[in-house]
């Protein structure tokens, strides 16, 4: 599953062509990219738009490799770092630090859940600009499950 | 606003993204589905 954030149309336009382009590479070699190839993919993509015409998005991967849950930090510079954990925007600013201090290797589903909760009332409170509407989703072995759907403030259009 | 929030855990990967777009000081759209 791959997040992405940053520039609207680029965010679309990056999203579809990587979508496209791994079909594409399952197609002509006959089998599926793993997490951990998707990410050196999408990376050479990065590596490779930032001297022509940059998308600027950042994105997050995160996937699996056998039983080995993965989570990679992509940023449109063609940076790649597989981590335990991961921000990008804003959130990089104010949710860092819980991460950092909650986050361990062998989390179970609810605690982790409680640690996003944690940063997403953070972001909450101490961010100017109200982020309201917030999707979660989660990644396990047999597949990605839509914890919560983005919920649209009152009065929103 | 491009905000993503990532977590790995013992056999699971949560993942949590601002679903707003917005422009300068204005939100221009909540959901993007």
């Amino acid at each position: 599953m791959l997040a992405i954030g940053g520039e609207h149309s680029d965010v679309l336009v990056f999203g579809d062509y990587i979508q496209k382009n791994l079909a594409f590479l399952q197609y002509k070699n006959g089998y599926k990219l793993s997490t951990d190839d998707t990410a050196q993919f999408i990376r050479s993509e990065f590596a490779e738009a930032i001297r022509k015409g940059p998308y600027s998005v950042n994105c997050l991967l995160a996937g699996f490799e056998g039983d080995e849950p993965r989570l990679y930090w992509l940023d449109y510079l063609g940076s790649v770092i597989e981590t335990s954990k991961a921000c990008h925007g804003y959130a990089e600013f104010l949710t860092s630090s819980i991460l950092d201090t909650y986050q361990s290797k062998d989390m179970t589903e609810e605690q982790g859940l409680k640690v996003i909760e944690k940063c997403l009332n953070t972001m909450k409170e101490r961010f100017v600009i109200s982020q309201s509407s917030f999707t979660i989703k989660i990644v396990r072995k047999n597949g990605i499950e839509i914890l919560r759907e983005a919920i649209k403030p009152r009065g929103a259009f | 606003m491009d905000s993503l929030i990532g977590l790995k855990g013992k056999d699971f990967v949560i993942i949590a993204a601002d679903t707003t777009n917005a422009y300068s000081v204005l939100r221009m759209k909540v959901s993007l589905r």
